[in-house]
């Protein structure tokens, strides 16, 4: 894998959807020393919440790699990133200074018809019942899911990862497990 | 094809945008008309966003778990120079100890973060049917604990259960505790001893834990001769992780 440094997001896409943690841990790693001086000469934060800040960004970052939603960034990924943390470390000072009186908070409530509550409700069950499945589930099984679903990989990274003999096997045991995840919700 | 599986694949495609936009029309046609396959598709879009939810706490637990390895570094500052010509003697001295030592820190801390940019312990893809009650319980304590990365109970347990170490997948599995664990010797002669009886399946598996091991403990002879079986081998397990990394030592 090239070195993450100077990657763009689609480069980045390729090496996060193949191998996200040797990826994403360079990529961490790559970014920090300079993100660090930048935001300890821009901000009077200790080094613990910039660090804290960092990690959110370059995960929020990562996940707008994966899900291929970068098209209409101008920037580059470095920049993009500062950016992140940049509104991450503003909304945190905001929200510290923010002092709220218990009489306002009512004032705060949106205005929410019962119906949107239900769905809100129901949403929030079937996921519950979601997650108790998927930890019925063997950790391969997750596994494959997390990859395929959630971290984009194609079908051969799974294979080279997992140690499947090939595409066509990871296919199947992706879909026995989609279909034992089914049956158990 | 199954039906099933032809309406997994259409939430695939659409999903990870691969549908061209005349494909995209219909199954957006299908999905208005058929309340069933809608609130299908509705599971299967929440599905993935437990597995986002979860994967994300994950994401965040593995950089602060690589800050944390990462500042144990330690980092060398340069030293002054004196004026005294004698001075200056013994401070070249001691920059060329200082370049040794910071050679040998570096290359100890480089092989540290290859090991850990590389380690993941092997999933559990372990799955016995038929065994009795008791058995199949024991096996899903082992396993909760492997799952909950308790290695140390997850070593204990297999040591009870697996009395007599015939059952090797469940030994390997131990190596791959006992690595987590920072057992690493323990790990790595359990690993040979695996890799002469021989597991189908899981010779590359193997051969990859046993070349992590080997660069842990600084044996870079042994991790590339490992690392060369994985790439000469037929499996496909690590391959291209196998060559980069090999490329790396």
């Amino acid at each position: 894998m090239r070195d993450t440094q100077k990657l763009s997001f689609e480069e980045l896409y390729d090496a996060f959807t193949s191998d996200y943690e040797k990826a994403l841990g360079l990529f961490y790693d790559n970014q920090k020393k300079s993100f660090m001086s930048w935001a300890r000469a821009r901000f009077s934060v200790d080094d613990d919440t910039l660090l804290d800040v960092y990690q959110d960004a370059v995960i929020v970052l990562y996940n707008r790699v994966i899900k291929r939603n970068t098209g209409e960034i101008k920037s580059s990924p470095e920049s993009y990133l500062f950016g992140i943390a940049k509104n991450l470390l503003l909304k945190k000072a905001i929200k510290q200074k923010k002092t709220v009186q218990t009489d306002d908070v009512y004032k705060f409530v949106p205005d929410v018809g019962e119906s949107e509550l239900n769905d809100k409700h129901e949403s929030d069950h079937n996921k519950l019942r979601i997650e108790q499945a998927l930890s019925q589930l063997d950790e391969g099984c997750r596994k494959i899911l997390e990859l395929y679903y959630y971290r984009r990989y194609k079908l051969d990274a799974i294979a080279e990862q997992l140690g499947y003999d090939n595409t066509n096997v990871v296919k199947s045991r992706k879909y026995q497990c989609m279909k034992k995840l089914r049956s158990v919700i | 094809m199954s039906i099933e599986e032809n309406q997994i694949e259409d939430f695939d495609s659409y999903l990870r945008g691969m549908m061209s936009v005349k494909e995209e029309d219909i199954f957006l046609a299908k999905l208005d008309n058929d309340e069933s396959l809608a609130t299908e598709f509705k599971t299967y879009k929440d599905i993935q966003e437990v597995l986002e939810q979860n994967a994300n706490k994950k994401n965040k637990s593995f950089l602060q778990e690589r800050e944390s390895k990462h500042t144990s570094v330690i980092e060398m500052k340069p030293r002054k120079a004196k004026a005294y010509k004698w001075i200056g003697l013994a401070a070249s001295l001691l920059l060329l100890a200082g370049i040794f030592l910071f050679t040998n820190d570096n290359q100890v801390n480089n092989y540290d973060i290859l090991y850990a940019d590389n380690f993941s312990a092997y999933p559990n893809d372990y799955v016995k049917i038929d065994r009795g009650d008791t058995e199949i319980t024991e096996l899903k304590n082992i396993f909760t604990a492997y799952a909950s990365k308790d290695y140390d109970k997850v070593i204990k347990r297999i040591d009870l259960y697996n009395t007599d170490g015939k059952d090797l997948q469940l030994e390997f599995y131990k190596a791959n505790a006992l690595m987590a664990n920072k057992q690493y010797a323990a790990s790595l002669n359990l690993l040979e001893s695996l890799e002469k009886e021989g597991i189908e399946n899981l010779e590359n598996p193997i051969n990859w834990y046993i070349a992590l091991n080997a660069i842990k403990l600084k044996d870079l002879n042994k991790a590339k001769l490992y690392l060369q079986k994985i790439i000469d081998g037929t499996d496909n397990f690590r391959k291209k992780s196998a060559a980069a990394l090999l490329e790396k030592l």
